[in-house]
């Protein structure tokens, strides 16, 4: 008992060395505490930043687009939406597209944005979400394709082919004077599908079409695929663009909404329109604003980081330095007691357990501050146990180097020393 | 006296040591015996070997050849720190307190190193204050506010807050003017006679010495004469 109240006599009464050094713990803490803070506030802020981007970059296409309506269908689960991701083989989807096209029914499931990907794993993000599935208003058409006539094959039934409902081309209405209405049969030399299968058999014309392919096959028969047949647009547009040309309604990639609050969805796309209401901006628009607003929480994170790393750099040094002089002034007491015949590991464990006072305390109030100061940019901040691990870390390198450095001091002899002095 | 009664019998001590030019022969064949209840002066010129004779039964350093005894155990197959927290109390020149502590911490620290327990710390070093001279008042007092004197009378409180039963003395009136080296000496004198203590002093001064039971004189590291 009497050493340890000795080593806290030895702190109030040589406040010319324990002061500085326990300002410097406190710089260490502080820093630690107040840099890891930011880094989470930063990290907290991107993420905000990247859910706000993302919603709104979903959002803009919606609200610019007059033939989606914004209306919430069903929700997918998030099975749902894993099991598509891993048999196209991405990592993640952002949104799910049910898009019908008039000749082939496909289900196009889209990569999350890029820039978004860099920044999040959309994994991770929608781990927590739920994606919401919008329902389009009108089957989008290939825009070559005018309805002339009759209704586009929108219906449950003609997308998986089981109503045998079919679209004509003018042209081979003319021909063979047919109408919206009638049934003809096909015969299999007549009714090759644009995968190289023939389709036999009996179909009701739903409508008649003004095609631009018309022009070039003038008899054309447009015939639904069965839902479930696979079909990989990008790999047939690769193979073939002049027969698979990209729909215009393909620019638009996405087609639904990943969101926190389900609920909250049409007032984020409300909000979005109001603030891009250019459709052909929208895109560049909000990548700009993404980069814009997240290039300071970086710059910040990244500033953070440099300034705090040279402080504790700067601190554990100056830390040292000021040890190496106490000791050194100190070194007539080390003597004295070495003369005294108080053993090394006494006289060690005094100086050790005076340094491991000060940077204890001077860790908790550093601590403290630099979580304090962290507040200002997030209500998480939290003395977490990282932390803790850091500086633990620090204050044994610096309990080691305290120790060499004493040992240094101790090689003279105690007569040698004081005679010295 | 007889030798085989003595505390401490230094014999045939030999040591040297070596600096970048030349060895040093510090101690060169010394005998010498001090017993318990006598105060003992040990003079010379400086370089005589008075310093190292003291390091050596202080147990800060080995013989090269000789032996020490202590109450007839040989001093080489002691633990030094051992011997010297039961046996050895020291006082400097310098003092050597520490100064950031108050007179009563320097003597409880002694104390603790020491392993020497008693239940009234307290009482106890105004019993040691009382005895060299300076009253209770003095126990919360910083060491450096003292004066020289006062300095060398707490030292001297020190090194025998532990019960030692030999006090060495290095040159303990150096920095006291007259009148307070006159009284450090009547002091340890004292420890000596009155306390049953060996005390052996290392001095310059000749006057001084005259107050010691005997006087040791060493030359070249010999020991010269017995006075």
């Amino acid at each position: 008992m009497f050493y340890v109240r000795l080593v806290f006599v030895n702190i109030r009464r040589l406040m010319k060395y324990t002061l500085p050094l326990f300002c410097l713990a406190v710089l260490i803490a502080g820093c630690v505490c107040y840099v890891s803070g930011v880094h989470r506030a930063s990290e907290e802020m991107l993420d905000t930043v990247a859910r706000k981007y993302t919603t709104v970059i979903r959002a803009v296409m919606y609200a610019s687009r007059p033939d989606i309506d914004l209306g919430q269908s069903r929700e997918m689960t998030l099975g749902e939406v894993q099991a598509m991701a891993k048999a196209d083989g991405v990592a993640a989807y952002t949104g799910i597209m049910n898009h019908m096209c008039a000749l082939r029914v496909w289900h196009i499931n889209l990569p999350a944005d890029s820039i978004l990907q860099k920044d999040r794993e959309m994994v991770n993000c929608a781990a927590n979400e739920q994606v919401v599935v919008f329902a389009v208003k009108n089957t989008e058409f290939i825009p070559e394709m005018t309805l002339l006539a009759g209704r586009h094959i929108s219906d449950a039934n003609d997308a998986d082919g089981t109503s045998r409902h079919v679209l004509i081309s003018r042209e081979m209405s003319e021909i063979f004077g047919v109408g919206v209405g009638d049934t003809f049969t096909a015969a299999a030399a007549t009714s090759e599908r644009g995968d190289g299968l023939f389709y036999n058999g009996s179909f009701c014309v739903a409508g008649i079409v003004e095609s631009g392919f018309a022009g070039q096959n003038r008899v054309h028969i447009f015939v639904p695929l069965e839902t479930a047949l696979p079909y990989n647009f990008d790999a047939h547009h690769a193979m073939d663009p002049d027969t698979y040309p990209v729909p215009e309604s393909l620019s638009f990639r996405s087609a639904g909404l990943v969101l926190a609050d389900p609920d909250n969805a049409l007032a984020v796309v409300s909000e979005a329109a109001e603030i891009l209401n250019r459709e052909d901006f929208a895109l560049q628009a909000n990548d700009y604003e993404y980069k814009k607003e997240v290039y300071p929480i970086r710059t910040m994170m990244e500033l953070s980081d440099i300034i705090g790393t040279a402080v504790l750099a700067c601190a554990v040094v100056f830390f040292l330095l000021i040890t190496a002089q106490s000791v050194r002034v100190r070194a007539r007491e080390i003597a004295v007691l070495r003369l005294l015949a108080c053993p090394r590991t006494v006289s060690y464990a005094l100086f050790l357990l005076e340094k491991c006072v000060l940077l204890a305390g001077g860790f908790a109030v550093g601590s403290v501050c630099g979580w304090i100061l962290a507040r200002q940019y997030t209500q998480n901040a939290s003395i977490i146990l990282g932390d803790v691990g850091i500086l633990l870390a620090i204050g044994g390198a610096c309990l080691l180097l305290t120790a060499l450095i004493l040992l240094c001091y101790d090689l003279k002899k105690p007569m040698e020393v004081l005679s010295d002095e | 006296m007889n030798n085989e009664s003595a505390l401490l019998s230094v014999r045939h001590a030999v040591y040297d040591y070596r600096t970048k030019a030349e060895t040093v022969h510090a101690l060169r064949d010394v005998s010498l015996d001090f017993h318990a209840g006598m105060m003992y002066a040990v003079v010379g010129r400086s370089g005589s070997g008075k310093s190292t004779l003291l390091s050596m039964i202080a147990g800060f350093d080995r013989l090269k050849a000789g032996e020490i005894l202590v109450n007839g155990e040989n001093l080489s197959k002691m633990d030094p720190e051992t011997y010297r927290r039961k046996h050895v109390g020291m006082v400097f020149q310098a003092y050597h307190l520490i100064p950031q502590l108050t007179v009563s911490e320097n003597i409880r620290l002694a104390m603790e190193i020491a392993g020497y327990v008693c239940n009234d710390v307290h009482s106890y070093v105004n019993t040691l204050l009382e005895k060299v001279g300076l009253d209770a008042s003095y126990a919360k007092k910083r060491v450096t506010r003292l004066s020289g004197g006062e300095q060398q009378r707490v030292a001297v409180a020190r090194a025998v807050s532990t019960h030692a039963d030999i006090l060495l003395a290095d040159e303990p009136t150096g920095n006291l003017d007259d009148e307070n080296a006159e009284m450090i000496v009547d002091l340890l004198y004292r420890m000596a006679h009155e306390d049953g203590k060996c005390v052996i002093m290392v001095t310059h001064s000749l006057e001084l010495a005259q107050k010691c039971d005997q006087i040791y004189r060493l030359a070249g590291g010999k020991n010269v004469a017995e006075v």
